[in-house]
């Protein structure tokens, strides 16, 4: 069997890889070694968060600088949103009626206002809040919030949703899609790209993507490349559903915290809690402290939530850069082998998609993706013998 | 029992299901000396079988009869004595095991006291003792308010002393519903209709088999028996190869429609067209068998196999009940649904398990008292395994009495049709928890107890074996919970943390 | 209809619940279910279809018994029915998922 592109990965980079792939006239095969959309992609909370996030804006204004880097995909990932369920022809959920970045402390709010002087320069809207804006826009707040930035553009869409909607699309458009596939070799024969499967069979294709979201760095090693990607364990809860109480994507600026309430009007919370990675093989286990914090800071800001019944808990395994940022692109020490995800992946991840679809399609890369680019990391792999 | 001492932190064997197992489990650890905790989520100890009248409540002759003996004396011997200490109306809501980073070495149990509060408990070793739950049958209708389970409508009878109906139809395949509508007759019942999948000649070739288990077992082979002869008697009708279809009724049940089973050339059960039966009845009782309850011991990271007439999704365990996971252990019907006697020699066996690898006892002093416990085991599951093997529902017939409109999830409101969507390319959802990503069945209040089993079934038509499906991730808190309880824990674990001086889990 | 078994049994004392504006007459130490079924109530929730529900598994596995009890302050909590205790004077409503 012989593809354009094998992308390894069936979460939302991959599939929406292949369906924008399928745009430009080419014939992906998507490799997924267990069921579409199973980890990070379908596990995690589904904001749709565009201001730069308390993890990135913590550490000092050098690496906000940095990280705003990530502000135009940002903006194409918005563009993509708005009209993703037309275009897919599906209900992703997607709402976005505006997210607040919460503050607590006059540290908190110098923060918002450092940040929003960032995101302005780089031409994202923000406005900041005071204490009355804020409780007109968020019922129940409590009085310990300060103010607010607030991003128009923010909300949410639904995870379990949408990487099966973009695989339905591309699969129309001539992808196919091969879950339970496990990759176990990727070799050059002959001028292009041989996989694997752990059942034996082979697949040829001119380019290979790794999508493989936390399982990067070992779809990178078949092919004898270090890919940067770490796994991260992330717990989230999911009260019981109640009448429209929320409107806004809540986050905070100095507390790892994300509040939403999806259509079927469960309200998520999250934010970045770890969970505890377990054996291979088996799902991150959550644990009753993190659990607890994570409702209390929730609480804090929003004490009705404390009325209502947490019904469960869930954990996901997400791949992060070693510097935060994500990966897209080629890398340069192979020939057409290309690396896409890492940070931030649901909100970003249909500019990711469409971003790489573009490079593989022209063989050309926007100037403002080198930032993006993984040859970033091309000193790691200069003792790999490449 | 101690009642509950609301600053216990700690205790070296925490036991969670106060049933036979967790009874029996309590009164060897307190005979060498070590007093457990014994946690459940009613009021009072018993486990399903002994769900006890609560305290207001006095019922002169309650549960008499011969079945209900020896777990009525374990129940005795564990209520009386001090040196158990007892924490009931508390839902275990999770287990994190033992953290060596953490500077942990032992359990940490995150307890639901209800009015009490959330509270953090740390133990040595844990004997998880979850007991069962009814297996769910999903057919038109049977959501409407009068089907329930045989075990919901005996646990109304015996533990309120109220009956919830006054025509019954009962529908199954187990033995229980005998038992049931027996009670229901001495309430004032009228029992409209007992209808049981097997065929007559099946049912007369089991008791005709079940003579060999006489001597040992007599009750359980003698009260079948004679409740056939007295709802004979009572002119109750008992109908064979026949299995509930569909619940008719707008507010509640009003009526049920039995089909016929066709076994035509030895195959599986299946319905047939013809021969369906509609029974006027306000209460509607189902007796397909049971699940055992193994999310606790799941979502703490123990292994798993896969009998679905054994009780679906069972703790793997060792010959002495030590789970996977060092330190746990499990025993009765979470381990396999084997009945009460079963139930009483598992919790013994686990406890002496748990006295010999603590080295509280040594292994000289209680071989030979192992080896009896063993050897009562060994006699209650030849009788249980019969007892299976009789009681199997018919899985084909069960399928197909699911429609495509029926629910499959009564939390989240999805029917079958629903599940079955992503089955087909590209997705070909396989796996029971991309489905439940991909359809939100299984993410309501009860977390997919209802209808995991009932996913696993429809996956594999007409089986209960082959290839075992994967159960949907259990996580804590396995049920739901007050969040306002859940983040007021998060001080008491800071303060916990403080006192140890560290803090190592925070992000 | 429903049946209090009388034969051989004492109950506790007589206590009143207030459904949905209906008073119910029940004995300390009833469940709120109990409490409900004795008085003839079988349905006490509402799924976001409009199907009626009630008492499923009794022992506090499936939450189909969900029914709200009134707080002082007038919040509304969500509990089981089977598996919680009713007390004089509480006041229940049917739970109506859609207006949840």
């Amino acid at each position: 069997m012989s593809y354009d592109v094998a992308i390894i990965g069936g979460g939302l980079a991959g599939t929406a890889a292949a369906y924008y792939l399928t745009g430009h006239g080419l014939t992906p095969a998507v490799l997924e070694a267990g069921e579409l959309n199973a980890e990070a992609s379908g596990a995690n909370a589904g904001s749709l968060h565009f201001q730069l996030e308390h993890r990135l804006i913590a550490h000092g204004d050098a690496l906000a600088q940095q990280v705003a880097a990530i502000i135009p995909l940002a903006k194409r990932a918005m563009a993509l949103w708005r009209g993703l369920e037309t275009e897919l022809r599906a209900p992703l959920d997607v709402v976005m009626d505006g997210g607040l970045m919460l503050a607590e402390t006059p540290e908190d709010m110098a923060r918002l206002e450092a940040k929003q002087a960032v995101e302005a320069r780089w031409g994202l809207d923000t406005q900041m809040l005071d204490q009355a804006q804020v409780r007109a826009r968020l019922p129940g707040v409590a009085d310990t919030v300060l103010g607010a930035a607030h991003c128009a553009d923010e909300g949410h869409a639904n995870p379990r949703l949408t990487t099966l909607a973009y695989a339905r699309r591309a699969a129309e458009r001539g992808a196919r899609f091969f879950p339970h596939a496990r990759v176990t070799a990727t070799e050059r024969r002959a001028g292009a790209w041989s996989l694997t499967l752990a059942d034996g069979r082979r697949i040829r294709a001119r380019v290979l993507v790794n999508a493989a979201g936390a399982w990067a760095r070992d779809v990178g090693q078949l092919a004898n490349v270090h890919i940067p990607i770490v796994p991260v364990a992330l717990q989230m809860t999911v009260t019981e559903p109640v009448a429209p109480r929320l409107g806004h994507l809540i986050q905070h600026a100095g507390k790892a915290l994300s509040m939403k309430q999806v259509e079927a009007g469960n309200i998520l919370v999250g934010g970045g809690w770890p969970a505890r990675l377990g054996d291979p093989g088996r799902r991150p286990r959550a644990f009753p402290r993190t659990i607890a914090r994570n409702l209390a800071t929730a609480c804090g800001v929003w004490p009705e939530l404390g009325r209502l019944a947490l019904l469960r808990t869930w954990t996901g395994t997400v791949g992060v850069s070693t510097d935060q940022l994500p990966l897209i692109g080629r890398l340069s020490a192979l020939p057409d082998y290309y690396v896409v995800g890492a940070g931030s992946g649901f909100t970003l991840g249909p500019a990711f998609a469409a971003t790489l679809a573009d490079q593989i399609a022209t063989g050309r890369s926007d100037p403002q993706a080198t930032v993006y680019s993984p040859d970033r990391f091309a000193h790691l792999n200069m003792f790999m013998g490449l | 029992m101690s009642g509950d001492d609301p600053t216990a932190t700690a205790a070296p064997v925490a036991i969670v299901g106060a049933g036979p197992a967790g009874l029996a489990a309590a009164a060897l650890l307190a005979d060498h000396g070590v007093r457990p905790l014994l946690i459940d989520e009613a009021p009072r100890p018993g486990g399903q079988i002994l769900r006890q009248p609560p305290r207001e409540t006095t019922v002169e002759r309650w549960l008499p009869g011969p079945l209900y003996r020896a777990p009525k004396a374990a129940l005795r011997a564990v209520e009386d004595r001090a040196d158990i200490a007892w924490l009931g109306g508390a839902t275990v809501l999770g287990i994190d095991p033992p953290d060596p980073l953490a500077g942990r070495d032992g359990f940490e149990l995150w307890v639901d006291t209800g009015a009490r509060g959330h509270r953090l408990i740390a133990a040595e070793r844990v004997l998880l003792a979850t007991g069962a739950y009814e297996l769910p049958v999903a057919f038109p209708g049977w959501t409407l308010p009068g089907v329930m389970g045989a075990g919901a409508l005996q646990t109304v009878l015996k533990s309120q002393q109220i009956l919830p109906g006054n025509r019954l139809v009962f529908a199954g395949s187990h033995p229980l519903q005998l038992v049931v509508a027996d009670q229901a007759l001495d309430a004032g019942a009228e029992v409209a209709l007992v209808a049981f999948s097997q065929s007559r000649p099946a049912v007369l070739a089991a008791a005709a088999r079940s003579l060999r288990h006489l001597g040992r077992h007599w009750p359980k082979v003698w009260t079948p028996a004679r409740i056939l002869a007295r709802l004979a008697a009572r002119g109750v009708a008992v109908r064979f190869n026949t299995v509930v279809a569909e619940a008719h009724g707008s507010h509640s049940v009003t009526a049920a429609t039995l089909a016929g089973l066709d076994r035509a050339g030895g195959r599986a059960p299946d319905m047939t067209a013809d021969r369906r039966a509609r029974v006027a009845c306000d209460t509607l009782a189902l007796c397909y068998g049971f699940l055992a309850g193994t999310e606790l011991a799941r979502a703490t990271g123990a292994a798993w196999t896969w009998d679905l007439d054994a009780g679906g999704w069972l703790v793997a365990h060792d010959g002495a009940f030590r789970s996977s996971v060092p330190g746990l252990y499990a025993a009765g019907e979470a381990t396999g649904v084997d009945g009460a006697d079963a139930a009483l020699a598992k919790g013994r066996l686990a406890a002496r398990a748990i006295l010999a690898d603590r080295g509280w006892a040594t292994s000289d002093s209680t071989d030979a008292a192992r080896r009896r416990d063993a050897r009562a085991l060994a006699r209650a599951l030849a009788f249980a395994r019969d007892l299976r093997r009789f009681a199997r529902p018919p899985h084909r017939a069960l399928d197909r009495i699911t429609g495509a409109d029926t629910l499959v999830c009564r939390c989240e409101a999805i029917t079958r049709a629903g599940v079955e969507a992503g089955r087909q390319p590209p997705l070909a959802l396989a796996d029971m928890n991309a489905v439940k990503r991909a359809t939100r069945v299984g993410m309501g209040a009860c977390q997919g107890r209802l209808c995991g089993a009932i996913l696993a079934r429809l996956a594999r038509p007409g089986t209960g074996g082959g290839q075992p499906p994967r159960p949907f991730t259990a996580r804590m808190p396995v049920k739901p919970a007050s969040i306002a309880a859940v983040a007021a824990l998060a001080e008491h674990a800071d303060a916990a943390d403080d006192d140890r001086g560290d803090q190592t889990d925070d992000g | 209809m429903p049946t209090r078994i009388d034969r051989g049994v004492t109950r506790g004392p007589r206590i009143a619940l207030r459904f949905d504006g209906q008073t119910v007459a029940a004995h300390a130490g009833d469940s709120i279910a109990a409490a409900l079924i004795a008085a003839g109530i079988r349905a006490w929730r509402v799924d976001r279809h409009g199907r009626p529900r009630g008492l499923w598994c009794g022992m506090g596995v499936c939450y189909d018994c969900l029914v709200g009890v009134e707080a002082a302050d007038g919040t509304v909590r969500r509990v089981r029915a089977c598996t919680t205790p009713a007390e004089d004077g509480m006041t229940l409503h049917t739970d109506r998922e859609a207006s949840r």
